[in-house]
């Protein structure tokens, strides 16, 4: 299984917690949270995480899919 | 006019039409409880012995009537008790409110008597939970926890309230509304989806509908009924799409998975089209994903956009509710293709391998499952625990109507059962409720037996007793040399006795020749009543697909 490394960006409604809920997220599904970046939209109450994530295998666009479980989640791109 | 944070809850609950409230007061509710007080002609308050125990209700009364259930308890033990109910609810896609008590605001983060951090605890099994350090926080934190609750895919959401802003003041005035629509999921349905499934369909030879919990929970099962009679399409269900049958017996093959029948499994791994409706393919149901369907084409169709491609690879996902897309593939002409072959041939292995036990001897628990199905009336909704009494239930109750079944099929909570059927009773008083539950399970929550005699709650209670934790035992038999590790029970006490003590009529059951004419009381009773069934304890679960094998691996019987 080849290392990958991702940028995943997510768009999110501002709420407490949103932060643990994408870092855990990623990590129980083995994944590893390199860098995280909040970054203010011009829209208030909606931000945007900037994310690289490396896995043991490509299942990282997969898997970013079910972020949209969250009810926080607005939109999900992967670089 | 200046009013408190307990009576804008209060206010709230009234404002959502909350008839019921399962409860239980501690020390960080006493300023809402206070509250309540003055409402009781309005909210009636269902006080378990246990909070798990009153979560387990709310979500029997939520999935019995597709409203949201209210569930208010204390900080601390108060709120962690409810996390196995939350949990539960939150697999299987049930509307729940929690509100917990919180210690004062000024003595968070203090280790303050009673206090845990509920909102730590809770925030991987609730579709969103508030901690209000403002009373200006709170109306708009229950407006959307009320929202949330039940939109898109339903669930449970937590409210978390100091004490001490449950007896803060607010100018009326001053109260601001919460803004739902940012969480208001829309789902413009693909037409062109739409019309590629249609096309599908009328070229396939095999098709099979899956019909899952989506069906129940979008009220989507006459529409479902329709189609399929329609288009002569055969239907299996999920443990949780149970409530689904067709007035053609012949478009019907029950389940698929680990417990499902031959049969319903055999259509799985024959059909060369699956139309997945509101299912979330859970590893029960698939068996080995690899060898799952392999000659079918599947097409899925489902609310949450995080469940299509999550456990297969569909050719064609619809993110929608269940119930508009039905409508759309209605609005189809007829299919011209004629799939009567293959319905000739799922009913040839119908015939050929039907669900089956040995019949007159040793009390089967199967029996009288049959005979309760044959004694209550259709509308009965029957509540199952976890493990054996789950399968067999789910296997020879014919449900036909859809939240008749309830069950927990996600997270598999023993302990469920009699709670869940204390809500449902609450939810439908003028419905039968029967919970079918086995020796462990119904041990874990058998203090509810006192609320069902505080509040007279008419509920037949059937316990299957075979004197061992059986589905473990189960798969210790088959699996692991029959080492029965920790399984058995063999010191159950006598249920009837401690029914008794309770107030609660009940009788012992041992034998065949005496199990129609006990069903039919139990059926009859106008009170409360107990069955302790003594059913055969080397009784199993068949078929079986053993865990992690394909659906075509299937065991008939302990010989294979």
């Amino acid at each position: 299984m080849n290392k990958t490394k991702r940028i995943v960006n997510v768009l999110v409604h501002d709420r407490p917690n949103v932060l643990v809920k994408l870092i855990s997220f990623f990590e129980k599904r083995g994944f590893r949270v390199e860098n995280i970046n909040l970054i203010k939209t011009d829209k208030p109450g909606i931000s945007k995480y900037n994310m690289i994530i490396s896995g043991e295998d490509n299942n990282i666009g997969k898997s970013s899919k079910q972020l949209y479980k969250f009810v926080e989640t607005i939109d999900v791109n992967l670089l | 006019m200046k009013v408190t944070g307990a009576s804008i809850i209060i206010k709230k609950l009234l404002e959502e039409g909350v008839e019921y409230i399962f409860g239980y007061p501690g020390g960080s509710v006493i300023p809402l409880f206070d509250e309540l007080y003055n409402f009781t002609d309005r909210i009636k308050l269902i006080q378990p012995r246990h909070e798990q125990g009153g979560t387990h209700a709310a979500d029997g009364y939520a999935r019995s009537t597709g409203k949201t259930g209210v569930v208010v308890v204390t900080s601390g033990p108060g709120a962690t008790n409810t996390v196995t109910g939350i949990a539960t609810a939150y697999m299987d896609s049930v509307p729940l409110v929690i509100i917990t008590g919180q210690v004062p605001v000024s003595m968070m983060g203090s280790d303050a008597f009673q206090e845990v951090d509920t909102t730590a605890i809770t925030l991987p099994i609730t579709k969103a939970n508030f901690l209000i350090k403002d009373i200006k926080e709170l109306t708009p934190a229950l407006d959307l926890a009320f929202h949330i609750a039940k939109s898109g895919r339903p669930g449970p959401v937590l409210i978390d309230i100091p004490s001490d802003i449950q007896k803060a003041l607010i100018d009326e005035r001053k109260i601001v509304k919460g803004d739902i629509k940012n969480y208001s999921p829309r789902h413009d349905i693909d037409d062109e989806k739409i019309n590629k499934v249609y096309n599908m369909l009328s070229e396939s030879k095999k098709p099979l509908i899956i019909s899952g919990g989506g069906i129940i929970i979008s009220e989507a099962t006459e529409i479902l009924k329709r189609f399929m009679e329609k288009n002569n399409i055969p239907v299996i269900t999920t443990l949780m799409g149970k409530g689904i049958y067709p007035s053609r017996e012949e478009l019907y093959f029950d389940g698929l998975g680990m417990h499902g029948t031959y049969y319903g499994n055999y259509a799985v791994q024959n059909s060369d089209l699956i139309l997945a409706l509101g299912v979330r393919f859970s590893d029960r149901i698939l068996g080995n994903v690899e060898k799952f369907a392999p000659f079918a084409k599947i097409v899925h169709v489902d609310i949450d956009r995080s469940e299509i491609e999550k456990n297969v690879q569909p050719i064609i996902g619809i993110e929608g509710d269940v119930k508009e897309v039905l409508e759309k593939f209605l609005s189809f002409p007829e299919l011209k293709t004629d799939f009567s072959d293959w319905i000739k041939e799922l009913n040839q292995q119908k015939k050929e391998f039907p669900l089956s036990y040995e019949k007159g001897k040793k009390l089967k628990p199967q029996y009288l499952i049959e005979l309760a199905n044959k004694y209550f009336p259709e509308d009965t909704i029957v509540v199952s625990d976890v493990g054996q009494n789950q399968m067999w239930t789910a296997q020879f109750y014919k449900f036909t109507k859809p939240r008749t079944f309830l069950t927990t099929g996600g997270l598999g909570t023993m302990g469920f059962g009699l709670p869940a059927s204390m809500g449902a009773k609450v939810g439908n008083p003028d419905k039968q409720v029967l919970v079918i539950s086995g020796d462990g399970g119904f041990q874990m929550n058998i203090q509810e037996l006192i609320t069902i005699k505080r509040y007279a709650l008419n509920v037949k209670i059937l316990i299957v007793d075979n004197a061992y934790l059986g589905m473990v035992k189960q798969w210790q038999e088959l699996f692991y040399n029959k080492r029965y590790s920790a399984t058995p029970f063999t010191d159950n006490p006598d249920f009837r006795a401690i029914a008794e003590v309770i107030g609660i009529k009940s009788k012992t059951l041992k034998d065949w020749d005496k199990a129609e004419e006990i069903i039919k009381e139990l059926a009859l009773s106008k009170e409360p009543m107990l069955i302790h069934a003594l059913i055969d304890p080397d009784e199993n679960v068949f078929p079986m697909v053993p865990a992690g094998a394909s659906l075509n691996e299937i065991l008939l019987n302990k010989e294979g």
